[in-house]
């Protein structure tokens, strides 16, 4: 293990920074980033149905085709970026010195470069196809490395929902910014003096005493209502905003490339090429008779 | 619809059930969707306004009805011609397009679709749901229902296929070939069946109890059992505008117990026909799919009167029974040799 910085190295995980790893270099960018004001673009990649290629074609063939991506993705940065590797096989990067429009650019050449990926597996040909979630500091209520991830990690989910293969940038900062700040506003206690203070003891307060405390209480927690108001105006505007702006359906893209047919390696693949005539010369009877313009007959076999 | 020409584009298949009383769709995309088999059309000016939109599918339909001109297309398996044949073939269309638009294909990619119908559909409703999904997909192909399902479990050999939908029961024996017409048997002992059966037990022992056939269909979905110690079914029926509390347990069994004799009399005369060497092995492969196979204790309850009747047998549920014929279909869709699809376009 090497001790850098206080950050340990403590796994081989193909050469990328660990969650942990990658949090501390990116808090460390960002601040650098916000005392020297150059821009700086997040963003958050996830390969679209791994689970279900994993379960189509096994683990080894997921972690061949991350091991694929996370080459493509690497291949596609600067020195000065940062990947890493998150949860759930997504990739966090971080490109510095980068706008917004330059960052939507390069989401862009890492999704048609993911695309261009071939994969043989069990004989078939695969290419897969990715999603990006981005954000940039140059929004006006960036102010956070944690809001930044936030809406990253948003815009991944957004384009995973959308059916994949896109980049989404939420721009719901002030959101996350409001969220982020409304966990951190702990309303303020109640006064020392008025809980109990330090010294021998008191005689019982009196009615007006605590009067005036109840009078307190209520107004922190009026105070803490109205905030939280204020927070649920500002999700509310967000929502109105998303949806107005919510495109058509544009689809999911299907894992296949090309036409597939049956595999030679495919068990029963002389019957079962059989009765895919049988099926095929069926269907192609009927479309006749249909062109003919007459029923001969009703039922027609279990070929069609 | 317009073909995309370059092959990268990508390919879509889909894998259709089309079932009286459930549509189910199986993507390449991942996509899995179903929808119960109604199509509603607004009745009037106001009722469009109310709605927003002139056509409502599956729950939301029967949600709706009373604002909707409600149809069930598919009953018994086949396009309806009773009553209203044309209005019948419209939302039969419609129904199809809308399970292939759940499906989210891409405007850019080809879409290549197999449909499961019914053993015994005609060659008119076949061609009628053929001409329906061409308006939507590049290249469309119909399969017998029973053997998507087998298909889609890579079982081809000496397997009885027992798919108990709403409207029919179809029952198929594989031998290791495409099944032929002596292969198939189909009855009309179903869902419906057990509805109907269901709602005549509730009248003759609820006296002054009201109820919808929509009612009858959740009571049976909630409850249904044919097994001797099943949980109580306490249902509220309103009897005079007042909710009511019957058990209507062995009604719910009783009206579930009668689809069972029928299935045994199919499979047995599958069975009887089969070339002897190789009966016992199919008497021992009994596969029970679709909706009805969710019943509980149908799978032991066959086999139980298999044993009584034929001497032995051995039934399996499959694993999803919703989805058991989409799968299937989505199976053979990828195997189809291109040339084929090219083909049919």
């Amino acid at each position: 293990m090497v001790d850098y910085g206080g950050v340990r190295f403590e796994g081989d995980d193909g050469g990328l920074f660990g969650p942990a790893e990658i949090e501390h270099f990116l808090r460390t960018e960002h601040e650098r980033a916000r005392r020297y004001k150059y821009p700086v673009v997040c963003s958050v990649l996830s390969i679209d149905r791994l689970d279900q290629l994993q379960d189509l074609y096994g683990y080894e063939a997921r972690e061949t085709i991350v091991k694929s991506v996370v080459r493509v993705v690497r291949a596609a940065m600067r020195d000065s970026d940062l990947l890493g590797r998150l949860a759930g096989d997504r990739l966090l990067v971080l490109w510095s010195h980068t706008n917004k429009e330059t960052g939507a650019l390069l989401a862009k050449r890492l999704l048609a470069a993911v695309k261009r990926q071939s994969f043989d597996l069990d004989g078939r040909m695969l290419k897969v196809t990715a999603s990006v979630g981005v954000s940039h500091n140059g929004a006006e209520d960036a102010h956070s490395f944690d809001t930044l991830v936030a809406v990253a990690e948003e815009g991944l989910l957004v384009a995973q929902k959308a059916g994949g293969d896109r980049h989404v940038e939420t721009e719901l900062y002030r959101l996350h910014e409001s969220r982020r700040r409304g966990v951190e506003a702990v309303p303020a206690p109640i006064p020392a003096a008025l809980v109990a203070p330090a010294g021998p003891a008191r005689p019982r307060p009196s009615l007006s005493d605590e009067l005036v405390e109840r009078d307190l209480k209520i107004e922190l927690l009026e105070r803490r209502v109205a905030k939280l108001m204020a927070m649920l105006d500002v999700s509310e505007e967000e929502l109105r905003r998303v949806r107005s702006a919510r495109q058509v359906d544009v689809g999911v893209p299907s894992i296949y490339r090309e036409v597939q047919g049956l595999s030679s390696d495919e068990a029963q693949h002389e019957r079962k090429r059989e009765m895919m005539r049988t099926i095929f010369e069926a269907n192609l009877a009927l479309r006749s008779k249909a062109k003919e313009g007459g029923a001969v007959g009703d039922g027609d076999g279990a070929g069609a | 619809m317009t073909i995309p020409d370059a092959k990268d584009k990508g390919v879509l298949y889909l894998g259709i059930d089309l079932g009286t009383s459930r549509t189910s769709v199986a993507a390449s995309n991942g996509v899995r969707e179903t929808v119960a088999s109604y199509v509603g059309y607004a009745k009037d000016p106001v009722a469009l306004k109310k709605l927003g939109k002139e056509t409502l599918y599956g729950d939301e339909a029967i949600a709706n009805r009373l604002s909707l001109k409600l149809y069930r297309p598919l009953a018994h398996g086949v396009i309806q011609a009773d009553s209203d044949p044309e209005g019948n073939m419209r939302a039969a269309i419609d129904l199809i397009k809308e399970i292939i638009r759940r499906a989210r294909p891409k405007a850019d990619e080809l879409v290549y679709a197999v449909i499961g119908a019914p053993a015994q559909a005609s060659i008119k409703n076949k061609q009628a749901i053929l001409d329906a999904a061409r308006s939507t997909v590049n290249s469309v192909m119909l399969c017998s229902e029973p053997f998507s399902v087998a298909y889609g479990l890579d079982m081809l050999d000496d397997v009885l296929v027992v798919d108990i939908g709403a409207g029919t029961t179809d029952m198929c024996r594989m031998h290791g070939t495409m099944p032929e017409d002596a292969d198939q048997i189909t009855n009309t002992f179903a869902g419906d069946h057990v509805d109907a059966k269901l709602a005549e037990l509730i009248k003759a022992n609820c006296p002054g109890a009201d109820f919808s056939k929509e009612m009858v269909k959740a009571i049976k979905e909630k409850h249904a059992s044919v097994l001797d110690e099943m949980p109580r079914a306490l249902v509220k029926l309103p009897v005079m505008g007042k909710p009511t509390e019957f058990d209507l347990t062995e009604q719910v069994k009783a009206a579930c117990r009668s689809i069972v004799p029928p299935i045994i009399d199919g499979i047995q005369q599958l069975v009887a026909s089969f070339d002897p060497e190789f009966q016992e092995r199919l008497k021992g492969r009994v596969l029970l799919a679709g909706g009805g196979s969710q019943i509980k204790g149908l799978d032991h309850e066959v086999e139980r009167q298999m044993h009584e009747r034929l001497g032995s047998g051995r039934v399996i549920r499959i694993e999803e029974p919703v989805y058991g014929g989409a799968n299937g279909a989505l199976k053979l869709a990828h195997d189809m040799p291109a040339e084929y699809w090219e083909q049919l376009k």
